[in-house]
């Protein structure tokens, strides 16, 4: 009788124990378009070929295929991702097709997202990205439509599928932080009528657009922060501002190789907070209270600078984003109960190659390098040949290759090590907060 | 007293072998220019990205660093490493520039393998490969030499001073070397020739794969075809990826899907799986000091360097087996590691379907090689190659995967690693 006392007394203490139990937090970090190659290019770069970036450290690890349905057969599979596709797979756990942002490929119907779902569970959540706050990745988490592209009313992305704006349904989403780029949403219309800058002050957010404004915000506040008109210009530049490009030719067409040349801080990025500011920002924020949250930070023009052959602004990204992911590391050690969990939502098309060189020594000619070139000068002095072939004209093509996933702090880590599918993480979050 | 009698000899059975070691084996796999999109592709195609692949089933990875030095000025990194950096990383744990065997950048010193340690030590060596037997991978265990192509004697790189690669790899006396290169066997040494040579250093010379079914010996030299093994694969229409061709309008015409298929030439050669199982067999018999095996597949990357991606495939599907052979062997015998990597990443894209772009496409949107293929289960995927449009598709400076099964776990990769620090961990393994 005591016996079954003492049982019914554990039992009872132990089900209280997991209820009681104070909320979990993620950080979950997306580099856009961060395949291996945009990592290694990073690490040539910076730290000579050594592991020398933090991600390197990183004992949980994974990898993760990417692949997405195709437009026209969504029972067809396309073997090269997306931001919008990959950005619904992390937040809903389903696969969809190129622009769908949380929606179905089939008939447009929504999925709810893991940010939806934390918020029914009151956890705090927040997107902070280096985009315009409204594209693909974040609104993933917070938002449903079939063209990515419908940010705000009369964007002519709305008229195809009769979408709700994205910034009205970011904001209708009453998510506590959004971090980002998207001046130019401010004097769009809402759907109610009126600015989406009175819609954002209406639903109680303060609105941010200087980076001091944002050091000096006090926590605790709903805030909608967008720091330039679109996307926010990268960290980094390349030498003389200029990218990767055809290698010049002599009358020959043989090619005349360039000097290398140091990446260069972007003019253009002074006064434009930090990913790590505005992460550190967020997470002040959100950690306020104890109501756990979930927070998305992308690192978004890893990507954007790849797609126009800018090996020096996606490197300066990755970094930013290497030292954000450290960041929210440090965080989860002190916060306790805290995952970090840091992936990519496809792979991108930079390649690392070696100086061409003919076996004989006879000189190189333009056949022989039909793509985009740029040698750059590592910190160390050493001479790094950066290479994009997929495009001649201003699009590099994202890659079908796996993508790494790295945690920290998952009690269920063992669920993203190995070769996972990217539908897999969702759950495994889902997991990590409620189980 | 029956029972006590039975129990004593096991007792001193396994008291013995705590005082002796068990011989230890280590089989280094390594897929040349297998960087994770050689990898994904070959994924997408034969299981359209799902479950199938061994690799994708294994533990333990890691992700290695490669780069390589500069021959001009052995201070400068390059960021890309060739076969012989990377074997040469794998072979030595040191780094080396491209084109050099087991040979310091700039300076030409030689650097001891692991191969030629566990040979000092009384353990037995084989190198399996797809490619010519004196290629840079297997060269890089086995031989010394400033440059990769002296491989035989005449060929037009060696010096006055070079001793070809085939001489330095049957002077090591290794016990197992399968792979390709008949055009070894009549180039000189020393008053006859390298078969001569082979034949009164004792090895067992088998040239067809019925030769190496019946093999026995204690030396086995297979050799099964003039250079590089046929790939397995080759493309419906025989042709490697092409340049897109555009119609009057300069619109980019884009190629029906099509398959890979079996390749002819494949068919009476050996595959990969049953020389390393040959290997394996040979190498453990009559062995109480343990083994070192080093296989490599070494045609996923030649058929990248030319836009082949059949061949690359049907080559890494192949690596892939053995893999699996070589792990179930290791399951099964104990004090038997697995470690599977790469020498370097090649230049591999799956790159979006034609419909993902809206506008037209005209032929300065794919200025590279490109080939549509049809999955098994009937996706259409987009293979592109661009950084060459001549004939030789480049590496890349890209991290290569690090797998391992067996290891103790003091020695498990973890992490990012430099492709360096894999030797010293086979050579703690194997000798300590």
């Amino acid at each position: 009788m005591k016996r079954s006392l003492l049982i019914a007394t554990a039992i009872f203490t132990a089900s209280i124990t997991a209820t009681l139990a104070a909320p979990k937090n993620i950080i979950l970090l997306i580099g856009d378009g961060m395949g291996e190659a945009e990592i290694a290019v990073t690490r040539a770069y910076a730290f000579d070929g050594d592991a020398g970036l933090y991600v390197d450290e990183m004992k949980d690890r994974g990898s993760v295929i990417v692949k997405q349905l195709m437009v026209d057969d969504p029972t067809k599979i396309e073997f090269t991702g997306e931001s919008a596709s990959g950005g619904t797979t992390l937040s809903t756990g389903n696969r969809t097709s190129a622009g769908r942002v949380a929606v179905s490929a089939f008939d447009g119907n929504h999925y709810k997202t893991i940010l939806e779902e934390v918020q029914e569970r009151g956890y705090k959540t927040g997107l902070v990205t280096t985009s315009i706050i409204t594209d693909a990745t974040p609104a993933s988490f917070a938002a449903h439509a079939q063209n990515r592209y419908c940010f705000v009313k009369g964007a002519k992305a709305c008229s195809q599928f009769a979408d709700t704006p994205i910034v009205d349904q970011m904001l209708d989403h009453n998510v506590d932080v959004m971090l980002g780029g998207g001046k130019n949403l401010l004097p769009g219309t809402a759907v109610q009528g009126g600015s989406v800058e009175q819609k954002a002050k209406g639903l109680g957010y303060t609105v941010v657009t200087e980076r001091e404004d944002l050091i000096k915000l006090a926590v605790g506040t709903k805030t909608f922060g967008v720091f330039s008109n679109g996307h926010l210009p990268t960290e980094w530049v390349g030498p003389g501002g200029k990218g990767a490009d055809f290698l010049e030719v002599n009358g020959n067409r043989e090619v005349i190789f360039p000097k290398p040349a140091a990446c260069e801080i972007n003019p253009a990025h002074a006064g434009i907070p930090k990913l790590e500011e505005m992460s550190k920002y967020a997470i002040d924020n959100l950690r306020v209270g104890g109501h756990g949250f979930f927070l998305v930070i992308e690192g978004a023009s890893i990507d954007k600078a790849a797609h126009v052959s800018n090996p020096c602004g996606t490197i300066g990204e990755m970094l930013a984003f290497d030292r954000t992911v450290k960041m929210a590391v440090d965080y989860a050690k002190e916060l306790g109960d805290t995952a970090v969990i840091v992936t990519a939502d496809h792979g991108q098309s930079t390649q690392v190659i070696y100086k061409p060189e003919t076996y004989d020594g006879s000189p190189i000619r333009r056949d022989l390098i039909p793509g985009f070139y740029q040698s750059l000068l590592t910190r160390g002095g050493h001479e790094l040949g950066v290479y994009y072939g997929t495009n001649n004209i201003n699009d590099q093509s994202h890659t079908g290759v796996n993508v790494p996933v790295l945690t920290y702090g998952m009690d269920n880590a063992e669920d993203l090590t190995g070769v996972i599918q990217q539908t897999e993480i969702y759950p495994a979050m889902k997991k990590f907060l409620f189980n | 007293m029956k029972k006590l009698l039975l129990a004593l000899p096991l007792l001193a059975l396994s008291a013995c072998a705590e005082v002796t070691d068990e011989p230890k084996n280590v089989i280094l796999l390594i897929g040349d220019g297998m960087g994770e999109a050689e990898i994904s592709v070959t994924r997408n195609y034969e299981f359209d990205s799902g479950p199938g692949m061994f690799l994708d089933t294994m533990e333990t990875k890691s992700s290695a660093i490669v780069i390589s030095k500069r021959n001009d000025n052995a201070e400068n990194i390059a960021f890309v490493g060739d076969s012989a950096s990377g074997g040469t990383a794998l072979a030595t744990g040191e780094l080396t520039s491209v084109r050099r065997i087991a040979t310091t950048a700039q300076y030409g010193a030689p650097i001891k393998t692991i191969a030629e340690e566990a040979k000092e030590k009384g353990i037995k060596v084989g190198l399996v490969t797809t490619a010519v037997i004196t290629d840079a991978t297997p060269a890089s265990f086995a031989s010394h030499a400033d440059d990769r192509y002296c491989m035989k004697a005449g060929d037009s790189v060696c010096t006055a001073t070079s001793v070809p690669i085939i001489d330095q790899m049957l002077a090591l006396d290794m016990e197992v070397l399968l792979g390709g290169g008949y055009q070894l066997l009549p180039a000189a040494k020393d008053q006859g020739t390298i078969r001569d040579y082979a034949l009164s250093s004792g090895y067992n010379i088998v040239t067809d794969k019925a030769g190496l079914e019946k093999a026995g010996g204690d030396k086995l030299w297979g050799i099964f075809s003039d250079y590089h093994l046929p790939r397995p694969w080759i493309a419906e229409d025989g042709k490697p990826a092409e340049k897109v061709t555009v119609d009057t309008d300069g619109q980019v015409v884009f190629p029906d899907a099509q398959r890979c298929i079996a390749n002819t030439a494949h068919k009476d050669i050996p595959s990969l799986e049953m020389m390393t199982e040959k290997a394996l067999n040979n190498l453990s018999q009559n062995n109480d000091k343990g083994f070192f095996l080093m296989v490599e597949g070494a045609s996923i990357d030649k058929a990248a360097h030319d836009a082949d991606i059949c061949g690359s495939m049907g080559s890494m599907l192949e690596f892939d087996r053995t893999a699996k052979l070589a792990v179930e062997y290791a399951k099964t015998h104990p004090n038997t590691v697995v470690i599977i990597t790469a020498d370097h990443g090649g230049s591999t894209q799956n790159i979006h379907h034609p419909y993902y772009e809206d506008y037209n496409r005209t032929a300065e949107n794919l200025p590279g090689l490109y080939e549509m293929l049809l999955t098994n289960g009937g996706n259409e995927m987009t293979v592109y190659y661009g950084t060459d449009n001549i004939d030789d598709q480049a590496h890349t400076g890209i991290n290569v995967p690090v797998y391992s099964y067996g290891l103790p776990e003091d020695l498990i990769f973890k992490a990012t690693i430099r492709q360096t620090e894999i030797k010293p961990v086979m050579a703690k393994y194997l000798f300590e």
